[in-house]
């Protein structure tokens, strides 16, 4: 309502950084199949697990398998699953608890048992019956990937609507009668990008690490293909052994997350900057 | 005022701990202990209900059948009997009691064993005339079987126990008819589902007999603590009939269920004893000479192989059967893989199985690694160099073992037949039921004998048996096993039983062997003696002791 | 209030019924082993569990017993020797204790991380504070507890390795398990912070001539909470109720153990009692955490006014 402070947009390295190493790894995952790399699924069950060497940049695993392209291969499942499990968690969990946060009352109160409901299944015989019923496809997995990973986003985002569903500028919009459909559009989206962007960010890792154990209960992607959940699930144990098992890939999913998580923030200071308050 | 805020803080601060649920610290219990890492959580200490070798393990401690197993060669040697006698037709085994109680200090007698396996037989809700009071659904019964009546009986096809063979003529006496002259079964009654219960406390506790301050038993230890989740601690049995020769003072089994963490324990001395092993770390293990030494893999009464689904195209094709088996370089996964000391498999009958004579091994005349000889067999059953062949799936368990020899044995077929598989990893009881219903190409699975026979490894394949999942039958099999049966001569029963094995393994192939087992365990080196590498990962702790 | 209640009641009630139902539909049953146990052994059991009936008898069956006084959840399937309240009560003491710390940590942590980030917004302060925060959320605890694990217990020898004897066994894996909370509240926290920096209310609660620690703490921490509330609720009920990860590492007899123990051998009494619990702290702290955000946002009340 106030006239908005137009803070300058400062020049952030920070979101150019990392917008830059997404990138890069987003087309190195895209770019792999053409890339003249090691087969993946090749074992060499003499060699084994060997450090990593100026022939196995990143070392074999025990089946003497090489770790670079498992890793890169590892990358194209991975990012996928974390951008199609977030953007399920995103789609509906906003619209849900956006909803839920306008009605309010009874349709609050329903909405938000039918939440509490899908957290108290045991998520593990979810898995299994979806799978037993449907079939162990992508899809599927997207599935079972998406049916938890919303919940909680739901519940921020109408927590945050309940919040802002009382302020003035709200308010007076309704009284205009504008559209209950413009009014969440122009003034409620925009004010509750920054924490959806900020918990989307941190669903993504969840999400990828999820992705390990449902491939586990035989969901989604099956041996030998590898994930970086997979990979590093399996290379933790032998951390004291093979350290170069956990700590490759491990530190490729660090920085990753590392620069998703100030990528985010950088596109929220941004955000923040360019249209505050609504 | 200082003073009292002080007590009720330290009020709090102890509430608060006390309310944590710490389960207690190990080193109280002194010098003459055993921390054993077990693997898992118990199921039931009760020894009708054993099924794992997890509660084998602590049933060795605090109960004792009638004869007890050698620490060094398992050969069976006096337990609660003295000295026991076959008859010439080896039906009728009597056993004669020594004078022993139970911890609680009543004496135990030949009525004791009675109750006991009654209550094995006995299924539970059957209410049938002078059965037992409580009764439970025992997974072993069956192992019974070779008493005069007792299949007959425990599947309700009879209800009168008075036909079943045994007879207690004195207290101190056991005499035990068996259907047919039975070798192994001196082998048998060494097993927890032959051990003896204490009624007077089972009657009264029922489910909560085997609770810790109420369990009674009367092995060389007693159970003295149960932490579920956490540990389980025994402590020596001044009652034992032969309580000199224990000389543990106690034995803790940690609950620890995943290897790794144990063998974090370990490395932090936490335990001496790691009762498994992880075989990825088995190569840098052994390159450390310290923990080299304390790495031990004896071989174990047990194979590893995949089932074939005979019900399903291709693989109701022998040929198609056997060019799959002959393409696994078996040597290849031992060596590299699983990588302790496993042996390549060509028969289902492990190499340390003792028999006499000793077991002629089907290696080097059965379905050795041939590539060549895979080839032609598929390219005979209509699929030369793999062409058209349908795609198979093979399912396992999740593990990492089985999902490292999965890979393995999918790319050999991939190299030498030019076929494709695909994998499927499934939850444990998936795959189990996946199985038993039959829906599956091709399934991994394991079978571990029950006693030191071949017997054991031969019986689970007949036409239709439980364990068989297969969908595979032969007439001239079961034959074979069942002439088995009534020959008394040793030398003869073994030739019907390795023409048995030749069917299984060779001719017909409905099995796919990969590797005999061995049991990897960790034992500190220099800190213990009476333990013994053996065939069946068994260690009396009777037999036990610390090193100074 | 009352309505609230009651609608726990029945989604509770919901719960129960759906997992009953997913759990028999799961293929295998307890009493399916690698090597088969005797048919009429099995049979007796499957008769005596009742498991023969039709699935939604069994449900009434059970339902009944947990309206008795106490709730009587059955003895464990898998596991004989105990009732499922033997069971679950100890190992949810243990859970408790190790997720109160773990939430603990996080909160006191995480929430003037966050703050601390937001005010030095951009700066290097910002920068560092955030990527400390971000470890949890970078490294995922199967990686971070055995790196804790070797460092700290390993080789230097500070802190006990694993197992539950006393309060020094609480640190390594409290801190594991906190890693990722303390994150999401330091990155909730700071993000809204920054926003609410920017606005109205704290412009007004300036231009009165207020500290500036009084400003941040008094008049924008609250609204600053306002999206870590809800998250709340839910991450309270999972870190009380164990994690499996973090419970296996470090050896810890735990709740999160015995519901996938329970899960994986089909103990479909134990994995029931697991849920019970889980449902009644999800619900409850769903509850508690919704009031939370009405008293620090009076506007966010819920009914239509």
């Amino acid at each position: 309502m106030s006239g908005a402070v137009s803070l300058p947009i400062r020049k952030s390295w920070t979101l150019r950084v990392s917008f830059a190493f997404l990138l890069l790894v987003g087309g190195l995952a895209l770019a792999t199949p053409y890339l003249d790399l090691a087969d993946p699924d090749a074992q060499n069950l003499e060699l084994g697990p060997t450090a990593p060497s100026t022939e196995h940049w990143f070392g074999t695993d025990p089946l003497g398998r090489d770790l670079l392209s498992r890793t890169l291969y590892g990358a194209r499942i991975s990012l996928l699953v974390g951008l199609v499990g977030t953007a399920v968690a995103v789609g509906i969990g906003v619209l849900y608890g956006m909803l839920a946060g306008w009605w309010g009352g009874r349709a609050d109160l329903l909405m938000m048992r039918v939440v509490d409901l899908l957290y108290g299944l045991p998520y593990m015989f979810f898995v299994i019956v979806l799978m037993v019923w449907f079939g162990r496809s992508m899809i599927n997995l997207f599935i079972g990937l998406g049916a938890v990973s919303w919940l909680t986003m739901a519940r921020i985002v109408r927590g945050q609507v309940l919040s802002l569903r009382g302020r003035d500028y709200v308010l007076a919009a309704r009284a205009t009668g504008l559209p209950t459909r413009v009014i969440l559009r122009k003034h409620i989206l925009p004010n509750i990008a920054a924490p959806v962007l900020v918990y989307a960010t941190l669903t993504v890792p969840r999400v990828m690490l999820e992705e390990a154990f449902l491939s586990f209960l035989g969901l989604g992607v099956q041996p030998p293909a590898a994930s970086w959940g997979s990979l590093i699930s399996e290379g933790a144990v032998l951390f004291r052994e093979y350290p170069w098992l956990v700590l490759v890939p491990g530190a490729i999913l660090s920085v990753t997350l590392l620069a998703l998580n100030f990528f985010g923030d950088g596109l929220r200071d941004r955000m923040a900057a360019e249209d505050h308050p609504a | 005022m200082r003073r009292a805020g002080r007590t009720v803080g330290s009020v709090i601060v102890a509430l608060v701990l006390g309310s944590c649920g710490f389960t207690g610290d190990l080193s109280r219990f002194g010098d003459d202990v055993l921390v054993m890492s077990n693997l898992a959580e118990p199921g039931s200490l009760d020894p009708a209900l054993q099924s794992g070798v997890e509660e084998q393990r602590i049933t060795l401690a605090l109960f004792e059948g009638l004869l007890s197993y050698d620490p060094k060669t398992l050969r069976p040697r006096p337990g609660l009997a003295e000295r026991w006698d076959v008859s010439r037709d080896g039906k009728t085994w009597t056993f004669h009691l020594r004078p022993s109680t139970w911890s609680d200090g009543r004496s135990l007698t030949s009525a004791d064993f009675v109750y006991a396996w009654r209550r094995v037989l006995d299924p539970p809700g059957t209410h049938r005339e002078g059965s037992a009071d409580y009764a439970v659904a025992s997974p072993y019964a069956d192992l019974m079987d070779v008493i005069v009546g007792a299949r007959k009986y425990r599947r309700g096809e009879v209800d009168d126990f008075a036909a079943v063979g045994l007879a207690t003529p004195d207290s101190q006496t056991l005499e035990v008819h068996l259907e047919q002259a039975t070798p192994w079964f001196a082998d048998l009654v060494c097993f927890p589902t032959f051990m003896p219960v204490p009624r007077h406390v089972v009657e009264y506790e029922r489910e909560r007999w085997t609770h810790a301050g109420v369990m009674i038993s009367n092995g060389p230890f007693v159970l003295d603590e149960r932490r579920p989740g956490a540990f389980l601690r025994v402590r020596k049995n001044p009652r034992y009939w032969d309580a000199e020769t224990v000389r543990l003072e106690s034995l803790v089994y940690l609950s620890t269920d995943r290897v790794d963490t144990a063998l974090d324990q370990y490395l932090a001395g936490e335990s001496d004893w790691v009762r498994g092993f992880n075989p990825l770390k088995a190569r840098a293990w052994r390159a450390d000479p310290e923990l080299g030494r304390a790495l031990h893999a004896p071989d174990y009464l047990g194979t590893y192989f995949l089932r074939f689904n005979v019900r399903r195209p291709p693989l109701d094709d022998v040929r198609v059967r056997q060019a799959l088996t002959l393409a696994v370089d078996r040597e290849a996964i031992t060596r590299n893989l699983t990588a302790m000391g496993e042996k390549p498999a060509t028969g289902i009958m492990p190499p340390c199985l003792v028999t006499d004579p000793p077991w002629r091994s089907l290696r080097g005349r059965g379905l050795d690694h041939d590539p060549h000889r895979a080839r032609a067999l598929l390219a005979a059953a209509g699929f030369p160099a793999g062409k058209g062949f349908p795609l198979l799936t093979y399912s396992f368990n999740s593990d990492v073992k089985n999902r490292a020899i999965a890979e393995a044995i999918q790319a050999m077929w991939k190299d030498v037949l030019g076929i494709r598989v695909e994998l499927l990893n499934r939850e444990k009881r998936v795959h189990l039921a996946r199985e038993r219903a039959g829906d599956y190409d091709i399934s991994r699975g394991s079978w571990i004998g029950d006693f030191n026979d071949p017997v054991t490894f031969l019986d689970f394949m007949r036409s239709g048996a439980g364990n068989n999942r297969t969908g595979w039958s032969s007439r001239r099999f079961d034959e074979l096993l069942d002439a088995a049966r009534t020959e008394s001569d040793s030398a003869q029963r073994i030739a019907l039983l390795q023409a048995a094995e030749e069917i299984l393994m060779v001719d017909e192939a409905p099995l796919l062997p990969i590797f005999h087992f061995t049991t990897a365990y960790v034992l500190r080196p220099g800190r213990f003696a009476g333990i013994f590498e053996n065939a069946r990962d068994l260690h009396p702790p009777k037999f036990i002791r610390r090193l100074p | 209030m009352l309505t609230r209640l009651l609608l726990g009641v029945l989604t509770l009630l919901a719960i129960l019924v759906a997992s009953f139902f997913l759990q028999r539909i799961a293929p295998g049953g307890p009493f399916d082993l690698e090597r088969d146990m005797p048919e009429a052994a099995r049979q007796a059991l499957i008769r005596e569990w009742g498991l023969d009936r039709p699935v939604p008898e069994q449900l009434g069956l059970y339902l009944k017993g947990l309206c008795r006084f106490p709730p009587d959840l059955k003895r464990s399937m898998v596991q004989p020797d105990y009732t499922v309240w033997e069971i679950v009560g100890p190992r949810l003491q243990v859970s408790a204790s190790l997720g109160f710390a773990a939430l603990c940590i996080a909160l006191v942590l995480g929430i003037p991380l966050g703050v601390l980030a937001a005010v030095h917004d951009g700066k290097m302060a910002d920068r560092v504070t955030m990527l400390v925060a971000l470890t949890g959320v970078a490294v995922p605890a199967f990686v971070l507890g055995p790196l804790l694990k070797w460092i700290f217990a390993l080789e230097l020898g500070w802190l006990p390795e694993s197992r539950w004897v006393g309060p020094a066994n609480m640190v390594l894996p409290a801190f594991t398990l906190a890693a990722l909370p303390l994150a999401t509240a330091a990155r909730l926290v700071r993000s809204e912070m920054g926003t609410i920096l920017r606005g109205d209310v704290v412009r007004t609660a300036r231009s009165q001539g207020l500290s500036e620690r009084r400003v941040v703490f008094v008049h924008a921490l609250p609204g600053a909470l306002v999206p870590v509330i809800p998250w709340l609720g839910p991450a309270t009920a999972s870190l009380v109720t164990g994690s499996v990860v973090v419970e296996r590492i470090f050896d810890i007899p735990g709740l999160g153990t015995t519901f996938i123990d329970g899960a994986f051998n089909r103990d479909y009494t134990l994995v029931m009692g697991t849920v019970i619990v889980y449902s009644i702290l999800l619900i409850l702290m769903n509850l508690l955490t919704d009031g939370l955000l009405v008293l620090l946002d009076p506007r966010a009340r819920s009914a239509r006014s």
